[in-house]
């Protein structure tokens, strides 16, 4: 399957969540690689290979998932950027995040984000939602990078 | 009062007066008239005796052939008795006279001839025949008529008869015989009638004026009291009102003020009236004024309320309102305008500061609120970061927590099966904790996560309540209530409950909030009825200028006196938590109905019902 070599990049600043988030989307199946990463800053330095990342690594293509509550850069201005700019406009982006005002997810869609995704607090409604990420991202064709 | 009545004595004197000099001059033209025609008579009465005596005379003196003493020429025989012709004559004469009535009461016919210079009167003819001679002096100063007629004259005198009184009296000679005739009347005679008959009149003019007069003072005397009165009350009107009442003409000079000048300008009613009312006005507002006066003269209008300044007799300004009216003459001309003004410079003063005040509490107002927005939009904030903030870990919780669970649930299957029925006590804690405390603790921890997932979402929700932009739109209140109503036609029946709705208006409101509230309030209606009895849900209006207020009342559980302050706060419940609820949904209610700007209250009796009641102002 060409997804298996999708790399999903999971900006968290919460380590707790992205234990949760990796731990349920391997329940539901899913057997691409995650990196994670804790601030926006960290994942627009791997994005555009620049910071800490400059020359390391290079995915034949990614999926990012973002939280948007971060210190720092946020979500929302990392979506911004990638929308931004013409290599990264192209690159799917998830948001996952505790956020539900509908002011907000309207931003993000304007943006152009491709899904926005509430964190139920709810553990089984989580783990639901998981899965339902876990199998979109199985079944959607993702375009290659860079 | 008391001079009017001196007017009118003087009036009726005058009359009266003037009556009696028209009644006098008018009777002394009669008089005159009369005598007139009495001289006349006399005239005719002495020509025509006088002719008859000659003729008789001449015929005597023709077929007697008397000789004539005397010769023709002289006047008067010498013994006039010894005239036998004449004796003839005076004889028929005499038998003349004794049928002849005479004439008045004093008129009387006198002849007489001259003798030894004396005048002789041979006849005197009053009401009876006289024939008795008497003589008067020829050169005296009585029977000055006989003088005349025996000096061959013949007219009508008023002199002096031979007894020296004054008469009316035309005298004749009698040439045959050398005798004079007079005919007379006491002048006296001829004045009575008219002098009585003056002073009859006079008398009855006199009386009749008095009499009209008392008449015509009595009708009068109301009406003239009336008018006295009127003027008085509105002379007390004009100078003890609290106003200024002024006349100009057209120029704007003042033909009147009441007293109540020197009250305003200063200047009292002499140094005022006859000087241009612009003389006491700011040079400013002279202009004004005369525009506005000007404006009201073409086209005919009242000047209302116009302020204007004035300059008092200590060079201070004051201000004062006019008010005016034009006034036309009979001919429909501009003459001029009556008005009234009153001293406003308290009244601007206490306008000013007001103003000064209001200026300030505007400028207080708006700080306050601006200051207030940002508390609020710093709480609105704040509250969104902190369920945001809150929910990130309670996620981390649940999460882990529903991991632990799952866990669990694996250890527990290996331990049953590695630990079977073994009843050793080192291992009954262990089953003690996989089986029941660890579950349970688990448990608890997610009641509380869920609880308070529940207690930020609210938080949350009243933020976005607060923070929602109202959308106004007419909606009709009833059929809200209706569609509202649907949504809860289960638990309607299944409870048996009647719901009254009254006619309600149609609002200008932000239809979402109003679904709101009328679905949380009808909500609870519903919720807490009694189950003892069959519900009973009323909803009706009350309106007035301003506000509708809106009530909805049921016959349910109701709520103790001494929790109706609390039902409105955030999480508050009170009573038997019998029914599932966070606590919120009153706090919405009370949140959504501030912000349409109006106040909701509660009225209620444990176990008889509550009555919820809100209002919200029209728009």
């Amino acid at each position: 399957m060409n997804n298996n070599k999708t790399t999903l990049i999971l900006v968290d600043d919460d380590e707790a969540h992205t234990v949760l988030i990796k731990r349920s989307l391997k329940k539901s199946g899913l057997r691409n690689e995650i990196i994670s990463l804790q601030s926006g800053q960290q994942a627009l330095d791997f994005i555009f290979s620049e910071g800490e990342f400059a020359g390391k690594i290079r995915c034949a293509s990614i999926v990012v998932i973002l939280d948007i509550n971060m210190p720092g850069i946020s979500g929302v201005s990392v979506l911004k950027k990638l929308k931004q700019s013409e290599i990264t406009r192209h690159i799917p982006v998830i948001m996952l995040t505790t956020t539900d005002e509908p002011k907000e997810i309207d931003e993000c869609y304007k943006i152009g984000c491709n899904a926005y995704i509430t964190k139920p607090v709810k553990h089984t409604d989580f783990v639901e939602k998981m899965a339902e990420l876990g199998l979109f991202l199985k079944v959607s064709k993702m375009p290659g990078f860079g | 009062m008391l001079k009017t009545n001196k007017n009118f004595y003087w009036l009726a004197g005058l009359m009266t007066v003037l009556v009696l000099i028209v009644m006098v001059v008018s009777y002394y033209i009669l008089w005159l008239t009369a005598i007139e025609e009495k001289r006349t008579d006399l005239v005719h009465i002495v020509q025509s005796q006088a002719r008859l005596i000659e003729a008789i005379a001449r015929f005597d003196m023709k077929h007697n052939r008397v000789e004539w003493e005397t010769p023709i020429g002289e006047r008067g025989p010498t013994s006039l008795l010894s005239m036998r012709a004449g004796a003839d004559t005076f004889s028929q004469i005499y038998d003349a006279h004794k049928h002849y009535q005479g004439f008045g009461e004093t008129g009387e016919i006198l002849i007489a001839g001259i003798e030894n210079s004396q005048i002789m009167f041979l006849l005197s003819h009053k009401k009876s025949l006289n024939k008795k001679t008497f003589t008067v002096p020829f050169d005296g100063e009585n029977a000055e008529p006989m003088r005349r007629a025996l000096s061959s004259l013949s007219g009508s005198m008023v002199g002096r008869d031979y007894e020296g009184e004054i008469v009316l009296a035309a005298y004749e000679p009698i040439d045959v015989l050398n005798l004079g005739l007079v005919a007379k009347v006491s002048l006296d005679e001829v004045k009575a009638p008219f002098i009585r008959a003056g002073f009859i009149t006079s008398f009855v003019t006199v009386v009749l004026i008095f009499i009209s007069s008392f008449f015509f003072r009595r009708l009068t005397k109301p009406i003239a009291n009336k008018i006295i009165e009127n003027e008085q009350k509105f002379r007390d009107l004009v100078e003890n009102i609290n106003e200024w009442i002024w006349e100009v003409d057209v120029s704007g000079t003042l033909l009147y003020s009441s007293p109540k000048v020197s009250q305003i300008i200063g200047y009292s009613y002499d140094e005022v009236v006859g000087h241009s009312l612009y003389e006491f006005m700011t040079s400013i507002d002279v202009e004004n004024v005369q525009d506005v006066i000007e404006q009201s003269s073409k086209t005919k209008t009242s000047i209302h309320a116009l302020e204007c300044t004035f300059i008092n007799n200590k060079q201070e300004i004051v201000e004062v309102e006019m008010s005016a009216e034009y006034i036309l003459n009979s001919k429909g001309k501009l003459i001029g305008y009556r008005g009234v003004a009153h001293d406003i410079s308290e009244r601007k003063q206490r306008e000013h500061l007001l103003k000064r005040y209001r200026d300030n509490l505007e400028e207080m107002v708006a700080d306050r609120t601006i200051e207030l927005e940002h508390v609020n939009k710093e709480l609105r904030d704040f509250a969104y970061i902190v369920s945001h903030d809150l929910r990130s870990p309670l996620v981390s919780i649940t999460g882990f927590t529903g991991e632990l669970n799952e866990d669990m649930k694996i250890l527990s299957n290996c331990a049953s099966q590695f630990l079977g029925e073994t009843a050793e006590d080192e291992y009954r804690d262990v089953k003690m904790a996989l089986n029941e405390t660890i579950p349970e603790s688990l448990h608890y921890i997610e009641t509380a996560a869920d609880k308070m997932n529940r207690l930020i979402n609210s938080i949350l929700t009243l933020s976005r309540i607060g923070g929602r932009t109202l959308v106004y739109e007419k909606v009709d209140i009833k059929q809200l209530i209706v569609n509202n109503l649907q949504a809860m036609a289960f638990q309607i029946e299944q409870s048996n409950t009647v719901v009254d709705i009254a006619e309600l208006p149609i609002l200008e409101v932000d239809e979402l909030a109003m679904e709101q509230i009328f679905g949380n309030l009808l909500g609870n209606a519903i919720k807490y009825l009694s189950p003892d009895r069959n519900g009973i849900i009323n909803v009706w209006c009350e309106e007035n200028k301003t506000q509708v207020f809106f009530y909805i009342q049921d016959n349910g559980i109701g709520i103790a006196e001494q929790d109706l302050s609390q039902i409105f706060k955030l999480f508050k419940r009170v009573g038997e938590q019998k029914m599932v609820g966070d606590g919120m949904g009153l706090a919405y209610v009370q949140t959504l109905i501030r912000r349409l700007g109006g106040k909701i209250e509660c009225q209620s009796v444990l176990g008889e019902g509550a009555t919820f009641s809100f209002s919200i102002p029209k728009r």
